[in-house]
């Protein structure tokens, strides 16, 4: 009988799966000294706790073992922690590279001065700070009062001391109307050579904030838009691996390929999306291995406690993620008879889980027939 | 057997084959199931393949080697393994192409 997904042994990982992860996102604390309107981790923030620096520093020591490559530092606010550094030198001890993600409102002067020890620069990948609009009156329409002036702050700081910086831009209901300014702010401005964006996701406090902080479907076409239109007049320098502007390219690159009368593109028609689990993974900040911090509760096992390697390659919990790429999306409910599953890929499983709390189904936003308005969104909240 | 005069001094990459070589500690192996193993360099952000017998290779230089020490290891380990001329030109191939990233010279 031929092996279906749905029913495969989840305990063995399927083709492709390197050995180690080559990169694992670190979520260091749950503690964080801002509490924003679309937080997709608060959630864990709230029913998890810290775990102490020696537990980190012997599962980097670990990582380093496996040839883990890269360590991406998060939380809550990284910079909250006291021993920050104490955390990032055992990184580097464990010769790996890092990146931070950061809101930027605790980089000081005395920060920057710290990053200047031993190999910190050197490993530093990149440090990125969340900016959300051109001033604090938008800005902190998301994020607490007063949290604008110390996040341009801190990101200038890094500027004028040649950090690696990027800034990602979260597209929300209050700041799709400011991106002309914050393109303006960002890069004419401050100087950076670009920034990302994103779009607050259906998760966390988001979902307490719903339409006062998410995009509605007219403000996200509106986005798309406007940040394509942005993109092109600086040059390629606005980036997107989700949200509007990801999407637009998305819809940009089928439309193209329909009016030439193509019927898919290589690799897409399952859900494929996203190849993550293939390459990485997460650990919460009570060291909860996961599939990626999007997905906490899907639990592969608890660092310290269970190998990383085992759970890399048997956990279920990532292994269901990865093989979703077997189900064709010809078989899921929400694209039967739809002509475009050759171009889709699924979209975002977290998003799915977190909409619909199924790990095996479509993300709407990522549909196309949804987008060309031959159907209403499936799994709209 | 006499080394190669062309090969023992310091070659394009710096590296001396006379002397006693070992890996680069900031470098780490990540096994790559059959197809061997990737070094990475973190200080450098530099990786490089090695197949099954590089990995044999880079876990005995895990202390300072000579190029001759290796050769007559991989001589003893591999029951299948060439001559001894053609095993310490590709030795010496390996080495250099290991300098500098992952080796250093003691």
């Amino acid at each position: 009988m031929q092996e279906h997904p749905l029913y495969a042994d989840l305990t063995v990982p399927p083709k492709g799966v390197a050995q180690a992860p080559i990169s694992v996102d670190l979520a260091l604390t749950g503690r964080c000294n801002l509490s924003c309107k679309y937080c997709f981790y608060a959630d864990s923030m709230t029913t998890r706790t810290d775990l102490p620096a020696g537990r980190w520093l012997d599962f980097f020591t670990e990582l380093g073992g496996l040839g883990v490559q890269r360590v991406c530092l998060s939380g809550g606010e990284i910079f909250v922690r006291p021993d920050i550094f104490t955390l990032i030198d055992g990184v580097i001890e464990s010769r790996m590279r890092y990146s931070i993600l950061s809101n930027g409102t605790l980089i000081t002067e005395k920060v920057i001065s710290s990053f200047s020890e031993g190999k910190r620069r050197l490993r530093m990948d990149s440090i990125q700070v969340s900016i959300d609009g051109s001033c604090a009156e938008i800005h902190d329409l998301s994020r607490p009062h007063k949290s604008f002036d110390r996040a341009v702050r801190g990101l200038r700081l890094l500027v004028e001391a040649k950090f690696p910086v990027t800034v990602r831009v979260t597209l929300n209901h209050h700041n799709i109307n400011d991106l002309e300014k914050i393109a303006g702010l960002l890069i004419d401005d401050i100087g950076l050579s670009g920034f990302s964006t994103n779009e607050a996701e259906a998760m966390g406090t988001a979902r307490c904030s719903g339409q006062n902080i998410m995009l509605s479907e007219e403000e996200r076409r509106q986005a798309m838009k406007a940040l394509s239109e942005l993109n092109k007049q600086y040059g390629g320098r606005i980036g997107a691996t989700a949200g509007p502007l990801a999407r637009a390219k998305m819809v940009k690159e089928i439309e193209e390929k329909i009016s030439r009368g193509e019927t898919g593109i290589p690799g897409r028609g399952t859900l494929c999306s996203c190849g993550g689990v293939f390459a990485k993974m997460a650990v919460l900040h009570d060291g909860t291995m996961v599939p990626c911090n999007m997905l906490p509760t899907l639990t592969m096992g608890v660092i310290g406690m269970h190998s990383l390697k085992e759970a890399w390659l048997k956990s279920p919990a990532i292994n269901a993620v990865r093989r979703r790429r077997e189900i064709p999306l010809s078989a899921l409910p929400e694209c039967a008879g739809c002509r475009y599953t050759g171009f889709c890929s699924g979209g975002c499983p977290a998003s799915v889980l977190a909409k619909s709390g199924r790990l095996i189904g479509t993300d709407s936003l990522s549909c196309f027939r949804a987008y060309a308005g031959e159907v209403e969104p499936h799994d709209t909240l | 057997m006499e080394p190669d005069k062309n090969t023992t001094g310091p070659n394009k990459t710096g590296i001396r084959l006379d002397g006693r070589i070992t890996a680069n500690p900031v470098v780490s192996c990540r096994i790559e199931g059959d197809n061997g193993a990737l070094l990475f360099n973190a200080d450098t952000d530099n990786t490089l393949l090695i197949n099954p017998t590089g990995i044999i290779v880079w876990n005995f230089i895990n202390q300072p080697r000579t190029v001759e020490e290796i050769v007559e290891y991989i001589t003893r380990s591999c029951s299948n393994s060439p001559d001894h001329a053609t095993v310490r030109k590709d030795i010496e191939t390996f080495v250099t192409d290991l300098a500098p990233d992952f080796i250093s010279e003691v």
